[in-house]
């Protein structure tokens, strides 16, 4: 025992090699093959009878790895570790008002496409108003009464060129809306029951699965966070959309009237926007709770099981058994 | 200055011994002089690192390789299902037309059976009939959104204003579909022991690969 055998032959030639080793223990944490990277947990440790080490066969490709091992104490492998975690760092910085500027965007487009028909009644009115005013004094006739915004289908083509190109700057509208009671035009309107156009709740859909997405994404950017810890990130990324909506809610409330969408929006958007950002919240939630359970289901039904062991942190992660191939469950 | 390394047994520094590669086991061993106690020498982490990067890598794009095969093998055949399920319940196949019955042997012979082959060889580790009947079990409800749930859903709440192409459930084309479905499931059995094949050449592949490895290294070190 105190040279290298160099006159030892590979393992099994002589017979007897592994029939002497002792087994010691059991590796119990996550390691993996340093040859073809299986994942060794559950694996005997061996006191091999030549010098005496701690070993530990791969069962895959029959690779000893020697267990009794010293810190290293090399700077480059901590430095380009630092680096690395570092760009992780940074990358993720970015992508968290990425995830909230994806959600605000949905509730943004959901609550300005919610309130198209009020707008159209809105400009309707304006129109049948201001067509009375032309009209010579002799001939005046009573502003025909307003009608209760139409489905999309039945409006008339040139109201709806006329709201999507919108009339000029200094077009009387602004003026004419400041003599109006807008909570009364929107009741008339029918209110919140007929005024919004509620099939936004099929954009819903697709802010709902966004929300979800995101949350799946960070379930698994931030494995080392504890399931709790997630849900309080899901905050944060709520948090960032609210934040990112204060313009543009501002800007609905308080901004200028220059045309009647304007007006619809400052009525109804604000609503729905908030509305949508709440929608998003159990959608967020229940893709940072499923995301890693889905993850591992994805790697267990797609991947094979050799192929697994370089994504036993996601087992690992929450002080799971890492995935075992089919060696270890015979 | 080296990094030192101390003897667990009596305490040498064993720095500036270089490690040998062992003729045995292959580790980098260092033996005390002193004392002769072995001990192995850490592989640095940052080749280690590398490789296990790769391997994560390779498990990565087999993954979304795997799922791009998923997504694929789900859309073609739902577009062959709608296409043939729809037109053979209006009557409308055409046999003498030449693009029909490419599109007829693409849907139901090239497709399901590239299907059968990738649910055994590429799930090989799926239990034999799972993996067929999951697909089919996934692919059946996608068939019924537009003729079944959508038109139910416009009923059932009106104020939706929904625009559909039918007004009601249409069972006779979810019916003429969900047929279509089963014959190009029927097909892909056919493609399960091609699968099986491709498998096992795949098997081999490996073994060989490994085989050669091992050769190499036992040369390497009958040289050392």
């Amino acid at each position: 025992m105190t040279a290298i055998d160099t006159s030892a032959a590979a393992p099994g030639r002589d017979g007897d090699g592994t029939l002497c080793e002792e087994r010691v223990s059991t590796v119990n944490a996550d390691r993996l093959c340093t040859t073809c990277s299986y994942n060794l947990t559950g694996q005997m440790v061996l006191r091999e009878p030549h010098y005496g080490l701690l070993i530990v066969r791969c069962p895959e490709c029959g690779t000893v790895a020697g267990v009794q091992e010293y810190p290293l104490l090399g700077r480059w492998a901590n430095r380009w570790g630092a680096v690395l975690a570092a760009l992780y760092f940074i990358v993720l910085l970015g992508l968290w008002p990425a995830s909230g500027a994806a959600i605000m965007g949905m509730a943004f487009g959901t609550a300005e496409e919610a309130a198209h028909p009020y707008g159209r009644y809105l400009n309707a009115l304006h129109q049948a108003a201001t067509q009375a005013g032309q009209q010579p004094q002799g001939t005046a006739t009573p502003p025909a009464p307003p009608t209760p915004p139409a489905a999309p289908g039945a409006i008339d083509p040139q109201v709806i060129t006329r709201i999507v190109s919108g009339p000029a700057i200094g077009d009387d509208f602004e003026d004419w809306w400041a003599q109006q009671d807008a909570q009364a035009l929107f009741a008339q309107a029918g209110g919140w029951r007929e005024a919004v156009d509620w099939r936004v709740l099929f954009l819903w859909i697709p802010a709902a699965l966004t929300a979800f997405v995101t949350g799946w994404f960070w379930s698994i950017a931030l494995l080392q966070f504890r399931r709790r810890w997630t849900y309080a990130w899901g905050a944060m990324i709520m948090l960032l959309a609210l934040l990112f909506g204060i313009g543009p809610c501002a800007e609905w409330l308080w901004g200028e009237v220059w045309y009647a969408r304007m007006a619809a929006r400052q009525q109804i958007s604000p609503a729905i926007f908030l509305a949508t950002i709440i929608i998003c919240i159990p959608p967020l939630l229940a893709g940072l709770a499923a995301g890693r359970p889905l993850t591992r289901g994805l790697v267990r039904a797609l991947l094979p099981p050799g192929l697994r062991s370089s994504l036993a942190l996601l087992w690992t992660a929450e002080g799971l058994p890492p995935p075992r191939g089919r060696a270890a469950r015979a | 200055m080296a990094i030192s390394h101390l003897c667990t047994n009596c305490g040498s520094d064993l720095a500036r011994i270089r490690a040998r590669r062992e003729p045995r086991y292959g580790l980098p061993l260092i033996v005390c002089p002193r004392c002769g106690t072995c001990a192995v020498r850490r592989r640095h982490p940052l080749p280690r690192r590398y490789r296990s990067g790769k391997r994560l890598m390779v498990s990565l794009a087999v993954l979304v390789a795997q799922l791009g095969l998923l997504v694929a093998f789900t859309v073609l055949a739902l577009v062959g299902c709608v296409q043939f399920g729809d037109a053979f319940m209006r009557g409308d196949i055409e046999p003498s037309r030449p693009e029909m019955t490419v599109l007829a042997v693409l849907s139901f012979g090239v497709l399901p059976l590239a299907l059968g082959m990738w649910l055994k060889a590429g799930l090989s580790h799926w239990r034999r009939p799972v993996a067929w009947l999951v697909f089919a079990l996934v692919v059946l409800p996608m068939l019924s959104i537009d003729t079944l749930l959508l038109p139910w859903l416009a009923r059932s709440i009106p104020s939706l204003d929904l625009t559909l192409q039918w007004d009601s459930c249409r069972w006779d084309l979810w019916l003429g579909r969900a047929s279509a479905l089963a014959a190009l499931m029927s097909v892909a059995l056919l493609g399960i022991p091609a699968g099986a094949g491709l498998g096992r050449l795949h098997d081999l592949a490996r073994r060989g690969l490994w085989r050669f490895r091992l050769r190499q290294a036992r040369m390497r070190r009958a040289i050392a």
